[in-house]
């Protein structure tokens, strides 16, 4: 597990002009990236602070990550030492290292709290959001309503009281404390203060959430992992928490931050590939991507050490060639047009570097140059294929110019013999989704949607894993249990936006992790709830039982879908809208479940119903939890049939009761 | 089984870390006497004088290599948390400002012995080239030492 400095300045505030923030100079800047490699950090992230009362344009991400070539001409022994370091840290030689950018908010009034929104763009442009509260009311705010990730109090000079009531809620929802370890360092009054004010949080979080950074703008106040380790035991956290909080909660942390930043509802991703390519070629080197890809990388910034070493081999041979290639192409994106395929004329004699993070940036900047109205022309897929490469679907999609567009959706589980079928809608945010289906019906519970809503001016990271992203089957099944309930309040209830959609999953995850009863329940009720919702949908529909396994239905139903949704105008509505669809398709794909419904022999309900709940108790690998939730369900059903003609008629009205008894 | 246990900590020893030092020579020796006077100072500013002299049985600077600026520090098994935390805080030997890094932590010379002769290697083939005469004779005079350690 590799260790990560999560606050080297870019700007700081200095004590002796008052709490201005000065930046670091560039030359500063080179030494303490190096000083921090040669420590066997793997990952930087340069810190912007912020401390005007408002937010301007001009606040917005102009840190420029720092090149290879700058370091290697700090430190010619670089290599050498960072791999000496890492070998004794046991951390891994071929780790990149990272670099990421970060702001810190000074909040102080109740506007700028206000400001700190999810639709900000100032603080969009960053990967990490971070807040320093300077009194009671901003901690306050920070702690239970800001969309942030760190909350970075200031030890040395704590101007208000931590309260616990606060501190437990932003631990609830997510939300990182950090211990800045340089002011430790600095001088014994200081110090004196850090230690009393942290042992209370370090206490509170028990070294959950809770995140270590230097902190500091000079070389002398960066110690080494192991350091810090035994540093943290003085603020009472034990050796294995303090090294929790220094690699993996801040890995953890950054693979949340890209995913919620990248992955539309931290699930759905796409990923557009240029047309230069050729269309057809692209199975190998996809799939390939997607086993390399990598959750905490932002796409930008990273260095490997062999390039390191390359560098340093170059700069001694010869003074032309002293900078690697694959790291100036950050530096030099910003010169560039945008087309993608000039990119990729430039790493194009380098192939074995970056080549995924080039693709990425060319296709994110092909689809800005894209075209807003994309119709739905052909979709090509042919089971042989399917089958070899584990469904890996190719779709086209012409736009307006008809210029065929390749695209690759989605890695896939490798152990389901499920069948996909993709589709790539763009409306006029840019964003795209993808819907991916699987429409056999022992997969039916591995539905895998994954969309991703791109932000222009990123470069999308490297998609290159065999799945999207780990993720544990408890928070998976959260996801579908929360679709059913965005279900349910489609009808009645308007909905609050990306916003509460995120809270509510986060919300129930957090339930689910607390108390596996919860959990169970929870499930069993939603599950309920999935049930009538299919029995009503079906209905409307005049779905045919049965077809599972037709490959041109779940297609023909969502183009009709998509139809109806190019009405509305938010992307977040059509968001909702492919939610729809993709539950409309799993319940396709149990073709039992439904008729059961219609069809009232007792004995085949009930193998149905264990086949289905077979079904969701894989999902949450507990067999014995679904049995129980079947037998559950299967009485209410039989409660229920008598009911049915009215049920159907006041299916919204029930659902919102039980929702509100649930509540 | 012994009654007495202690632990050998390996420090790396970066002098003035904000300035660049390529080619310049070092602004202080390391001497043991300098080390464990730092690093005695650190422990009495932090921990007080019940912590100072409860390290003080068994606090020792057992090895000091100016040229790679290695140096092993023994403590007792019960104070080496404390005397370690003690070492990052130090921020200055004589009027240099230095960092110190840990390496390796062992339980016995032995063992120490080996993984500084290791790190020992791996620095001098890192600084190799940069050496004068002086200092390789000097190298090797340390080598010997540690290796009677």
């Amino acid at each position: 597990m590799g260790f990560f400095d999560l606050n080297v300045p870019y700007t700081y505030p200095s004590s002796q002009s008052g709490g201005k923030e000065v930046a670091v100079v560039n030359k500063l800047r080179v030494k303490l990236a190096t000083k921090a490699m040669e420590l066997g950090y793997v990952g930087i992230a340069h810190n912007h602070s912020i401390g005007g009362v408002t937010m301007t344009e001009k606040d917005s991400c102009t840190i420029p990550l720092l090149a290879l070539g700058s370091l290697v001409k700090a430190a010619p022994r670089l290599s050498s030492s960072v791999a000496f370091h890492r070998d004794l840290l046991g951390v891994p030689r071929s780790t990149p290292f990272r670099q990421y950018t970060r702001v810190t908010v000074k909040l102080e009034t109740k506007a700028q709290c206000l400001g700190l929104n999810s639709g900000n763009p100032v603080l969009k442009s960053y990967d990490i959001v971070a807040v320093r509260p300077m009194n009671q009311y901003a901690f306050d705010q920070a702690c239970t309503k800001a969309e942030v990730d760190i909350i970075s109090i200031d030890f040395s000079n704590l101007l208000f009281r931590l309260m616990h009531p606060s501190v437990k809620a932003a631990i609830k929802r997510g939300v990182y404390f950090e211990i800045k370890y340089s002011d430790l360092l600095k001088d014994a009054e200081k110090r004196r203060q850090v230690i009393a004010n942290a042992k209370l949080l370090v206490d509170w979080t028990k070294g959950k959430n809770l995140i270590i950074s230097s902190g500091s703008p000079s070389v002398i106040e960066l110690r080494g992992p192991n350091d810090v380790i035994n540093l943290m035991s003085l603020l009472g956290l034990s050796a294995e928490r303090a090294r929790a909080a220094i690699s993996k909660n801040c890995r953890n942390m950054i693979a949340k931050i890209l995913k919620k930043k990248r992955f539309h509802k931290e699930a759905v991703k796409v990923e557009l590939l240029s047309s230069s390519d050729d269309t057809f070629g692209l199975e190998q080197n996809t799939s390939g991507d997607f086993m390399k890809w990598d959750p905490i990388s932002s796409g930008e910034g990273d260095m490997l050490l062999e390039d390191l070493a390359k560098a340093f081999d170059a700069t001694t041979r010869s003074v032309a060639h002293k900078s690697s290639k694959a790291i100036d192409v950050t530096s030099d994106r910003k010169g560039l047009p945008s087309h993608g395929f000039r990119l990729t004329e430039i790493l194009g004699n380098e192939p074995s570097t970056q080549p995924p993070a080039a693709k990425m940036i060319d296709a994110s900047v092909h689809c800005k140059n894209q075209v807003s109205e994309v119709c739905m022309a052909d979709s090509a897929w042919s089971v042989d294929n399917l089958r070899e490469n584990e469904t890996i679907c190719q779709i086209e999609i012409s736009e307006d110019d008809n210029k065929m567009v390749p695209t690759t959706i989605d890695p896939l589980r490798k152990c389901s013999a499920s069948q996909g079928h993709g589709l790539l809608v763009q409306d006029q945010e840019s964003a795209s989704f993808t819907v991916k289906k699987c429409t056999d019906s022992a997969a039916a519970s591995d539905v895998n949607i994954q969309t991703e809503l791109e932000s222009e001016d990123k470069s999308m990271s490297p998609l290159k894993s065999g799945r999207g992203f780990p993720r544990s089957p408890v928070e998976k099944s959260n996801m579908e249990t929360i679709l059913v309930h965005d279900e349910v309040s489609l009808d009645g209830v308007s909905k609050g936006g990306a916003i509460s959609g995120h809270a509510k999953i986060e919300h129930s995850a957090s339930i689910a992790g607390n108390d596996d009863d919860d959990e169970m329940k929870i499930d069993a009720s939603l599950e309920a709830n999935h049930d009538e919702y299919m029995e009503v949908t079906m209905e409307d529909q005049k779905h045919e039982t049965g077809e599972s396994n037709l490959p041109n239905l779940p297609s023909y139903e969502t183009t009709d879908l998509l139809k109806e949704s190019g009405n509305s105008l938010s992307s977040e509505a059509v968001g909702q809208d492919h939610d729809q669809v993709s539950m409309l398709d799993s319940s396709e794909a149990e073709p039992y479940n439904n008729t059961f419904e219609i069809t009232k022999e007792s004995e085949t309900e009930t193998e149905t119903n264990q086949q289905a709940h077979v079904q969701t108790s894989e999902r949450n690998n507990a067999r014995k939890s679904g049995k129980v939730r079947a037998k559950r369900s299967w009485v209410r059903l039989t409660h229920l049939q008598p009911l049915k003609p009215f049920l159907l008629q006041r299916f919204k009205r029930i659902s919102k009761r039980r929702k509100h008894r649930r509540g | 089984m012994v009654g007495f246990k202690n632990r050998y900590m390996l420090m790396e020893v970066y002098l003035d870390p904000d300035k660049d030092l390529l080619g310049e020579g070092t602004p202080v020796i390391l001497t043991k006497l300098n080390l464990s006077e730092a690093i005695k100072d650190s422990i009495l500013v932090n921990f007080g004088e019940c912590g100072l002299a409860s390290c003080l049985g068994s606090l020792h600077v057992a090895y000091v290599n100016p040229v790679t600026k290695l140096c092993i520090v023994r403590s007792s098994r019960d104070e080496h948390r404390r005397v370690w935390s003690a070492m990052t805080l130090v921020r200055s030997v004589g009027n240099c400002p230095v960092v110190f890094n840990l390496l390796d932590i062992s339980g016995c010379s032995r063992a120490c012995r080996d993984a500084a002769l290791k790190c020992e290697t791996e620095k001098f083939n890192q600084s190799g080239k940069g050496l004068s005469e002086e200092e390789i004779r000097e190298m090797n005079r340390c080598l010997d030492k540690l290796k009677l350690l």
